[in-house]
């Protein structure tokens, strides 16, 4: 009975459309365009606001590490006159003291933002040229 | 490319080369064109598939072979495609879906060698009769009858896409085959 029954189903099934599986993939493919261009206008976004961050905290970097003294102990270190040999360990200290650390990682965020989303944009266009088409 | 397995497409496709699920479309797309009219979408069947495909699209990267075949998940898939379009459409008449028991019955446990006589069988074989009663089941029904004898799922694999216990499906497939003949006597008496 169970293969009777099998081939009864068999013989109705329903006809399919002509051409859905093309056309389904064409609308697949039209989504994936689309979501891909998202993406990499996203990306692309990201990395502009990112590269003003940067230049920003770039600025303010230089300036802290002017305040900071840091550029002063790096000069007795280049002068020398037998300042490093005596007491390297000082000013070693001093150099890793006047460090400005917060203006540092403030400037290295929006770096690797940039980087980050720079190397996705480009990853896109690679896979998806038709990215970049209107 | 079309002699490859589901896992080889989908892992195909998941490392760049889109044109794999082009393949898996193709594959599946008037099975489940089929499965969506016999639950009784036949107005909107090409477009729920377009919507099975979509999501299996979207969800593709969740896909887990360790767990279930591509073809249980696409069924799972559509199932709830399915289900949630009909639902939409027939608030009513698919209560019932919940409402079935699912316990297996004294009347389930007896052997009986002729769920389906030759007489209904042979009346049966022409396929707009065969759709008439089948549009007559419960989409439960129609769900298990669908998947074992068009997509020729084991009971195993009908319980996976329904998240139904083994002894379930085969209990919903037996009940099915009664409402079938049950149905298919009615419509002959009617006929005489």
């Amino acid at each position: 009975m169970e293969n009777r029954l099998r081939k009864v189903f068999t013989q109705s099934t329903a006809c399919c459309p002509e051409n859905l599986s093309g056309n389904i993939w064409h609308v697949i493919e039209t989504r994936k365009e689309r979501k891909d261009r998202i993406r990499f206008w996203s990306f692309a976004a990201v990395g502009m606001v990112s590269f003003l961050f940067a230049i920003v905290t770039f600025r303010t970097m230089g300036t802290s590490f002017s305040q900071s003294g840091f550029f002063e102990y790096l000069s007795v270190a280049f002068s020398g006159g037998g300042v490093l040999a005596s007491s390297w360990k000082e000013l070693l200290l001093s150099l890793m003291n006047s460090l400005p650390f917060t203006s540092i990682i403030l400037f290295l965020v929006p770096v690797f933002a940039l980087l980050w989303s720079l190397s996705r944009a480009i990853n896109f266009t690679k896979k998806s040229p038709l990215v970049l088409s209107a | 490319m079309m002699e490859l397995t589901d896992n080889e497409l989908i892992s195909q496709y998941l490392h760049g080369e889109t044109k794999a699920f082009k393949y898996l479309i193709e594959r599946y797309s008037s099975a489940l064109y089929n499965f969506a009219v016999r639950l009784g979408a036949s107005n909107d069947a090409a477009d729920i598939v377009q919507d099975i495909f979509i999501k299996v699209w979207q969800n593709l990267k969740k896909f887990n072979s360790a767990k279930a075949s591509f073809k249980t998940w696409i069924y799972t898939i559509a199932r709830n495609t399915i289900t949630d379009y009909l639902r939409k459409k027939k608030p009513a008449l698919f209560s019932q879906l919940d409402s079935e028991d699912d316990t297996p019955s004294f009347e389930d446990s007896i052997e009986d060698t002729a769920l389906l006589p030759d007489e209904v069988l042979e009346k049966a074989e022409d396929s707009a009769f065969l759709n008439s009663l089948i549009g007559g089941l419960s989409v439960n029904y129609r769900t298990v009858l669908s998947l074992y004898y068009d997509e020729e799922m084991t009971f195993d694999e009908i319980g996976k896409v329904l998240g139904k216990p083994l002894n379930t499906v085969k209990s919903q497939h037996r009940r099915a085959l009664l409402e079938l003949k049950k149905l298919a006597k009615s419509h002959m008496h009617q006929s005489k």
